[in-house]
């Protein structure tokens, strides 16, 4: 199979979910894991949510508080990233220096 | 209060970037402005409101250019995770329009022209054409020659500033078309000092003999003979000197005694007309440089001095007694003012007149007090002081003018630094697109990939300012390329003041015109604001685009943070 062409942001952002897989996980806090500004975490999750690798839903909060919008990854969305970060990592690896700390 | 405040503007700024939203992109848009309540610090809130806000400007942008974006299906593997494809789409898109709205202003005649015009005190500045060069009249001249056409020869050699070659033009005109002989006075008169013109004077004297003209060209070329006999002679030695020739006095004194002034611009605009269409010549410079050429200044000074020694001989002759006399040395003086003044053509003919006018009334109005007329004097003084004013100030030619001086000269700064800009657009253009053509390429190197978004961008504000500077060119040239058309084609002259100093102006750079120092100031503290706010946008938009993807690659190697 070809190699997609993926940004390193989105790379960022799918080792977050596949951290911790099954939680739901706000914009808010994905941008302080990641180092991601609004501007370019949400054009992400929009893409991964268009093609059905993402799914969202609203959490309702106290009164008077807009809704918080939250986010994991689908089984497709899952398979996906196991698969691109299995693919990126050797490659990131190279850059390792040969006896580091590991 | 003021965290109060931030957090409020932030609150302003995404819930307006909302309403603008497509409608697929509003429920991003809530999510954004939830998260907003949560995000620590109020600059940070701001931040977080202006990222999300270009999201969502940039998704309007979008879908006015492409449409019914949504219910795509699964893109292929390899368009999965493109970077904003669709964004990018519109903006190349967007570009693509503009470049060719750009493109389009080169139908319409006004932008040609305008363009050329914008670029001419560049090309002198860089010296891109040889100084002097008159490649429009050469091409032109050397068509007439093959064509045998003295209608094109003698237009040619009314503009060329090379004397030699204009008088040989001016010669080869008359002698296949003797009736072209009007044209030796038009070379004359722009080049005094050229050997030709001894020889022509006795011809246009046969041939013209009550034009006051072909005299003071004679005059003219006698001084110039003086002058060249008698250089390392001081200058006030060699006046007198030709003063007490009689050739010289003989000339002025026909000069002064003609009836008739004709300065043959009427023939060079109708002879313009014929040659402009047959050759489809357009150069404004030329066409406007050659039809009003002054009177020289020899002829001038000449009048002046001519003038005064009637008027010094007029009173000798009063203070003798005889006043009849004398007043016929001042209506010589005011008969020729006159007749100067009234069918002359140029600013300075008419300054010539009028001041000769003005000298002679007041001789005349002290004569008329000395005789006891005082209605006479009255009419005299009245005269004179009516002419006055226009010697030093023009007063009477400012009723010419349309759009005066002060807008020719802004117009002028307005189209150079649109031409300018123009060429720099062009060229960012051209770079960036070739950028984001060699980064679409299948096996681009990662290098060209990484650029082809800051390329799009790029590209995207060239192609604006393309867009711009062509419509500011065609719009503000607009006017004088109608003024042009009027007086080669109809013989209009009415607006020809207006546009001959807005291309004078066009030849001084932008800054150091006389006399409007606001304005052009006006003009480079516009321009130097749009092109810094541009370059710093640039820098903007490049250092975010490497320090984040530094960023992201330090985090994926950094240890997890639990």
């Amino acid at each position: 199979m070809k190699i997609p062409r993926i940004s390193s942001e989105t790379l960022l952002l799918l080792e977050r979910f596949i951290e911790r897989p099954t939680d739901w996980r706000y914009g808010y806090e994905l941008s302080r894991q990641t180092g991601l500004k609004s501007g370019t975490l949400y054009p992400i999750l929009m893409r991964l949510e268009k093609h059905r690798l993402l799914e969202a839903r609203w959490v309702t909060t106290e009164d008077g508080v807009p809704p918080r919008h939250t986010y994991r990854l689908t089984p497709n969305g899952l398979e996906l990233a196991r698969a691109k970060l299995a693919e990126a990592r050797p490659r990131s690896m190279v850059r390792q220096p040969a006896f580091g700390s590991g | 209060m003021l965290e109060t405040h931030l957090r409020q503007v932030a609150t302003v700024l995404l819930e307006s970037a909302i309403r603008i939203a497509p409608p697929d992109t509003r429920n991003w848009g809530q999510a954004m402005r939830g998260e907003l309540t949560y995000v620590e610090g109020p600059w940070a809130a701001v931040m977080w409101a202006l990222g999300g806000a270009s999201v969502l400007a940039k998704r309007a942008l979008a879908s006015l250019f492409i449409p019914g974006r949504r219910g795509q299906g699964i893109p292929s593997d390899a368009g999965l995770f493109a970077k904003d494809v669709s964004v990018r789409k519109a903006a190349l898109v967007a570009g693509g329009a503009c470049i060719l709205a750009a493109l389009l202003f080169f139908a319409a005649p006004p932008f040609r022209q305008g363009i050329r015009v914008s670029l001419t005190v560049w090309h002198e500045l860089f010296r891109v054409t040889a100084s002097g060069g008159q490649p429009g009249v050469t091409a032109l001249s050397k068509q007439a020659e093959k064509r045998h056409d003295p209608e094109g020869l003698a237009f040619a050699a009314a503009r060329f500033a090379d004397g030699r070659e204009s008088a040989r033009l001016a010669e080869e005109a008359v002698r296949l078309d003797p009736t072209l002989i009007w044209i030796y006075p038009v070379v004359a008169v722009r080049h005094p000092d050229l050997p030709e013109v001894s020889q022509w004077v006795p011809k246009l004297e046969r041939w013209d003999p009550q034009n006051a003209l072909i005299q003071l060209i004679a005059a003219q070329s006698i001084e110039i003979d003086h002058m060249g006999e008698a250089s390392k002679l001081p200058p006030k030695e060699v006046r007198n000197r030709m003063e007490e020739d009689p050739a010289w006095q003989s000339a002025m004194a026909a000069a002064f005694a003609s009836p008739k002034f004709d300065d043959y611009l009427n023939r060079l605009k109708e002879l313009d007309q014929g040659v402009v269409s047959r050759y489809r010549f357009n150069d404004p410079y030329e066409l406007l440089s050659g039809e009003e050429a002054d009177l020289p200044t020899y002829a001038f000074f000449d009048s002046q001095r001519f003038a005064e020694s009637l008027l010094q001989s007029g009173q000798k002759v009063e203070a003798r007694g005889d006043r009849r006399g004398a007043a016929e040395e001042y209506w010589a003086v005011a008969r020729f003012g006159l007749v100067i003044d009234s069918q002359g053509h140029t600013d300075f003919e008419h300054h010539m007149g009028s001041s000769l006018q003005a000298g002679a009334y007041k001789q005349l109005q002290a004569l008329s007090q000395k005789e006891g007329s005082p209605d006479e004097a009255a009419l005299f003084g009245y005269l004179a002081g009516r002419l006055t004013p226009a010697v030093g100030e023009d007063s009477r030619l400012e009723g010419q003018w349309v759009f005066g001086r002060y807008v020719a000269r802004r117009n002028a700064a307005v189209l150079q630094i649109s031409g300018l800009m123009m060429l720099i657009f062009s060229g960012l253009v051209v770079v960036a697109g070739s950028v984001v053509i060699v980064g679409s390429r299948r096996g681009a190197r990662p290098a060209a990939q990484r650029a082809k978004p800051v390329a799009t961008i790029v590209a995207l504000t060239g192609a604006v300012g393309l867009l711009l500077s062509s419509a500011t060119i065609y719009l503000t040239y607009r006017p004088y390329w109608y003024i042009f058309q009027h007086a080669i084609l109809n013989g209009d002259r009415s607006q020809t003041r207006d546009f001959r100093d807005f291309l004078m102006a066009t030849h001084m750079l932008p800054g150091i015109a006389p006399n409007s120092f606001l304005v052009v100031n006006f003009q480079f503290y516009f321009w130097a604001g749009v092109i810094l706010l541009g370059v710093a946008g640039l820098v903007f938009i490049l250092l975010r685009h490497f320090l984040g993807r530094a960023r992201a690659l330090a985090l994926r190697h950094s240890p997890r943070v639990p």
